[in-house]
């Protein structure tokens, strides 16, 4: 059994996840208050997701960083590889407003993109 | 621009604030080899950069000391050195309130100490008071306004010295701390230079101007018992959108320990509360307390009530050398020539300054140096005013000049980056953020240099060369930020 | 849409290019405005989205989870019109009653605008170290949140290695992570209320998600350390505000973010004689965003400190809009005027006046009140309307937190509001 506090709305129900986890089968889930907060709790202890955002250095560019995004959200616990995939990252101006960076960043599937244009210098 | 830093002088003084520097500036109209040092890394950087600003005309002082000679002759002398610098200074006069009466007793033996020591003073009743001040309590009984006191730019003055006396040739050695001095062990054991961490430099006269490390300074040249005291004031800066609260200084009736703590007008809009005197255990320990600040409100709501629910923007404390014989010690070293003594220079030190340095360079050229005018040497020096100061007329035709007087840098006080740019190549080159702040005000106002840090940052490494890194708020290990997120080398 | 313009008339004026001065640009454009002016101080447009590099923006006005820079985009792109000019690296010194502003750049150097209307949106400041008073020294090390935001997002300039945040609302929490991401070790956040500041999401997305430890009801007492933060000293705090000596601690640390609160930045709007709500800490609007002052309005956070982006876009497309109406003599200030009060749990609601009725469309003249409460409210709650004694709508919300603004639309009861002076909100817990 799996408890987590939601974060749907400020209530933030205790909602505990029984049962099975495995694909396909369907799991016991308890002490929620809307159907929103039963989707996110079987999605958050089963496989834990977050976009995850950053900066990414430029080179000839009006500015020396570009905020970066995923596409979607990428597991929870490769925020630390993701990181340092952008850590060595270095693109050269100019970049397109939404401008895919990495096809498959943490895992395939999943883009990394440009979340502001960077005209050249 | 100065060639090389020699390593011997005719003469060095240490402690490059408000005496150090008008010293400096005195004697760099002669025919002689000066060097400033300072252990901070800009100048006004120790006890002249914490206080009210207040230049007093004398009422405080004992009669036939030296204090009580020279803070009037300074006070006399103030005006025409601001004018001449190009700072600012107002006679605003000043008043003390008396509550009870035992300060009237005190207030009335102020009154006759000041027709000794020549200083105008007007007695008032509580209309009289209302009537000058109209935010003074109503509670006191009496009030004595001191008529030639005043409010100065302590700042910009120690800087507008400094600079003046850089121009004419001594050299500001900053971020270098005297730890000792030279001296010869034969002959009559003269001083002959000052010892620093990295190095040693030669010289035929010490001035020692080091504030509350001035005793240190001494006794490491000879055994004596002389101890400076260090005593703390704390003060609170009110927003200057408040408004004026007052015309002039508002204080209580001085206690032995000081005249205590006032509610001060400054020359930037703002009123400061504060001057309170707590001993300090610590030397370096300029950090602000709850409870000091605390008895600072109440003391000040009791003279100005007005001043109660007032926004603060900022507090800040310093250090005051104080000595036990409350008189200032101007003179050669007792039994060690080549050391003279500016030192004790607490409250009225920067109304005196201006009669300390006349008194002092009167007394180098009696007794150690020919004083002979240097006709190469600058007699006139003004301080580059901020651009916000400037008429409409003149703002236009700084900004032909350089289109960086268009942009602002500080939004609070209005400061541009020209202003900035101009302080980073001034004859005393401000690369510290907070030197920055002490010649140009940035990031002085309500929101405490939160908007203008960044830019700074870049500005200094743009007009100095210094990698953002490597940009420290005031002394070494004070870096602003602590390096970079990404490799940025193979930037432009 | 950037020019050099050598115009010096407009006839709207917009001060800031932020979300809210945008979305105002969109609306006075849209209400047939001729000429239109954004003045913002940065060399970019968008405001502080630029370096809100984080998602949670965008959700009610694009139904899309969006990254700040990207949000911005959006309404930049929106704004790209013929008759929007934009002045950037610009400054406004001043705008005087009558609508002259002094504004001054590197090109023009000093220069007036006139303008036949104007819309404040210069947005907000921080909370200072100054401002609560925190003792001790006064060392490198020390930013509000923001401008560290700024510095690691725009500067690339890493403000710490070990870092504490004073304050638990969304910009402490954010940067919490940030920090933590940028491979700093984010000691402690501390918080002085018995209860976080910021929304649920982030206490579960930057907090937990990174094992932070979140002190509540704890503050920072003293600051320690010469030329760089060596650390703080923290405190307990009692359920009076009071300081628990028992509860002192040490935190070695070398930075001190300040998340502590954001305070709208009027000077421009006292300058210009624009009476300010000492409570929202904004000029007092109606419900067309009007302020005191003729022709000038407002929007954004400048009004008062919003929670999502997407009401300030909403209220601040009103803003401009109306300027717009204002400029060609079509906006009807002249409908019933009714004042709105504030009942119990309430600490702040904005407009403070309602205007309806008049020749002015129902729907610009969107009647949207927003509400924040004093403390936090987990029990169902009902918010009513009421006239005098007459009770004229009642409404049920599941619960009701200070960090989220509580959004009323009153367009459906515009008939039953009619002909009051007066209505009172007043809110009560449902047990």
């Amino acid at each position: 059994m799996k408890s987590i506090d939601c974060i749907i709305c400020p209530k933030s129900c205790r909602i505990q996840v029984r049962g099975s986890l495995r694909p396909g089968k369907k799991p016991e889930v308890s002490g929620q208050e809307c159907s929103k907060g039963k989707k996110y709790a079987i999605s958050e202890i089963c496989d834990p997701r977050r976009i995850f955002t950053s900066t990414v250095a430029v080179r000839n560019g009006e500015i020396k960083l570009v905020p970066v995004r995923t596409s979607k959200p990428i597991r929870k616990a490769e925020w630390k590889s993701g990181r340092d995939i952008i850590r060595g990252l270095n693109i050269a101006a100019p970049i397109g407003f939404g401008k895919v960076l990495i096809k498959d960043f943490t895992e395939k599937g999943i883009k990394l993109i440009a979340a502001r244009e960077v005209k050249a210098f | 621009m100065k060639d090389k830093i020699k390593n011997q002088y005719d003469i060095i003084i240490i402690g490059a604030g408000i005496t150090g520097c008008l010293i400096a500036r005195e004697l760099s109209f002669y025919g002689l080899d000066i060097a400033v040092f300072e252990k901070s890394s800009y100048v006004c950087s120790g006890q002249s950069k914490a206080n009210g600003a207040i230049v007093h005309a004398g009422h405080n002082e004992r009669p036939g000391s030296l204090k009580a000679k020279l803070c009037v002759e300074g006070n006399k002398r103030f005006k025409d050195l601001c004018r001449n610098l190009g700072v600012y200074f107002k006679r605003t006069g000043y008043t003390l309130l008396a509550f009870d009466s035992e300060e009237l007793m005190i207030l009335k033996s102020l009154e006759k100490q000041s027709k000794i020591n020549g200083v105008r003073t007007k007695v008032l009743d509580v209309a009289g008071l209302i009537d000058k001040e109209p935010n003074a309590s109503k509670e006191a009984l009496s009030a004595l306004h001191i008529v030639d006191a005043g409010l100065t730019d302590v700042f910009r003055l120690v800087i507008a010295a400094a600079e003046h006396a850089a121009v004419n040739g001594v050299d500001f050695i900053l971020g270098t701390e005297v730890k000792g001095l030279l001296r010869d062990l034969k002959g009559n054991g003269r001083v002959s230079g000052v010892i620093t961490t990295e190095s040693v430099w030669k010289a035929g006269l010490v001035i020692n101007c080091a504030g509350v490390d001035a005793d240190t300074i001494i006794r490491s040249v000879t055994d004596t018992d002389f101890k400076i005291s260090a005593r703390k004031a704390e003060y609170y800066i009110i927003d200057k959108a408040e408004g004026n609260i007052c015309n002039g200084a508002i204080y209580p009736i001085p206690t032995p320990y000081g005249k205590g703590c006032a509610v001060i007008p400054t020359v930037h809009g703002n009123t400061i509360l504060g001057g309170n005197s707590i001993l300090a255990d610590d030397r370096e320990d300029t950090s602000t307390s709850s409870k000091e600040l605390e008895d600072v409100l109440a003391q000040s709501e009791k003279l100005v009530p007005a001043v109660k629910g007032k926004k603060v923007i900022a507090q800040f404390s310093g250090l005051r050398s104080s000595v036990e014989s409350d008189d200032y010690i101007i003179g050669q070293q007792p039994g060690v020539p080549g050391l003279f003594n500016v030192v004790g220079i607490d409250s009225p030190g920067l109304s005196s300054s201006p009669a300390i340095a006349s008194y002092v360079k009167d007394m180098i050229g009696e007794s150690y140096f020919d004083l002979k005018k240097d006709p190469e040497k600058t007699g006139q020096y003004r301080i580059k005013p901020l651009f916000r100061n400037l008429d409409m007329r003149e703002k236009k035709e700084w900004i032909k000049h350089d289109r960086r007087f268009g942009r602002i840098v500080c939004r609070c006080e209005n400061i541009t980056e020209g202003d900035i740019v101009s302080a980073i190549h001034a004859p005393i080159p401000a690369l510290t953020a907070d030197a920055i702040k002490f010649k140009t005000w940035a990031g002085t106002g309500r929101c405490q240099g939160a908007f203008d840090i960044s830019r700074i940052i870049t500005i200094l490494s743009d007009e100095a060369g210094i990698k953002p890194p490597d940009v420290i708020k005031r002394g070494r290990g004070s870096n602003i930020v602590t390096g970079y997120t990404r490799d940025f080398s193979g930037q432009k | 849409m950037e020019k050099r313009s050598n115009n010096s008339n407009y006839d709207i004026a917009i001060i800031g290019a932020g979300p809210a001065g945008l979305a105002a640009a969109v609306g006075a454009h849209e209400a047939g405005a001729g000429s239109i002016l954004i003045i913002d101080r940065e060399k970019y447009p968008g405001g502080i989205l630029q370096q809100c590099i984080h998602p949670g923006f965008g959700l009610i006005r694009f139904k899309e989870e969006l990254t700040g820079p990207e949000y911005a985009h959006a309404y930049i792109e929106m704004a790209k019109k013929k008759n929007i000019d934009l002045l950037l690296d610009t400054f406004v010194y001043s705008i005087s009653e009558d609508k002259n502003i002094l504004i001054s750049n590197a090109s023009d150097g000093l220069k007036n605008i006139e303008a036949g209307a104007v819309v404040m949106a210069m947005g907000c400041r921080e909370g200072t170290r100054g401002s609560i008073f925190i003792p001790g020294f006064r060392p490198a090390g020390i930013f509000t949140a923001g401008t560290a935001q700024r510095l690691i997002n725009i500067d690339g300039l890493m403000v710490g290695k070990k870092i504490v945040i004073l304050g638990s609302g969304d910009i402490g929490l954010i940067m919490a992570r940030r920090c933590t991401i940028e491979d700093a070790k984010v000691e402690a956040v501390v918080e002085k209320m018995p209860y976080p500041g910021g929304l649920n999401k982030n206490i579960v997305q930057c907090i937990d998600d990174f094992n932070i430890p979140l002190l509540l009801s704890h503050t920072v007492t003293f600051i320690d350390g010469k030329e760089r933060i060596r650390g703080v000293e923290i405190a307990g705090v009692g359920s009076n505000g009071e300081i628990l000596d028992s509860k002192r601690k040490y935190i070695e640390c070398d930075t001190l973010l300040l998340s502590i609160g954001l305070i709208p930045e009027n000077e421009l709007s006292r300058g210009a004689g624009i009476p300010l709500d000492p409570i929202t800490g904004g000029p007092y609007i109606d419900n067309m965003m009007h302020t005191e002052k003729q022709g000038f309005f407002a929007g954004g956070n400048v009004v008062q400190v919003y929670d999502l982006v997407d009401y300030v876009s909403e209220d601040s497309y009103t803003a401009g809009f109306n300027a717009g109406l204002y400029i060609q003599d079509k906006l009807d200030m002249k409908g019933d005027k009714i004042i709105i009060e504030s009942g119990r749990y309430i600490r702040s609601i904005a407009p403070g006046i309602l205007r309806i009725g008049g020749q002015t469309p129902a729907k610009d003249q969107k009647p949207v009140l927003s509400i924040r409460v004093e403390k936090p409210l987990m029990d169902s709650i009902r918010l009513s309307l009421s006239s005098g004694n007459n009770i004229i709508a009642n409404m049920r919300r599941p619960y009701a937190v200070p960090s989220e603004m509580i959004r009323l639309d009153l367009s459906k009861y515009t008939a039953k509001l009619a002909g009051k002076k007066k209505i009172r909100i007043d809110i009560e817990e449902i047990h």
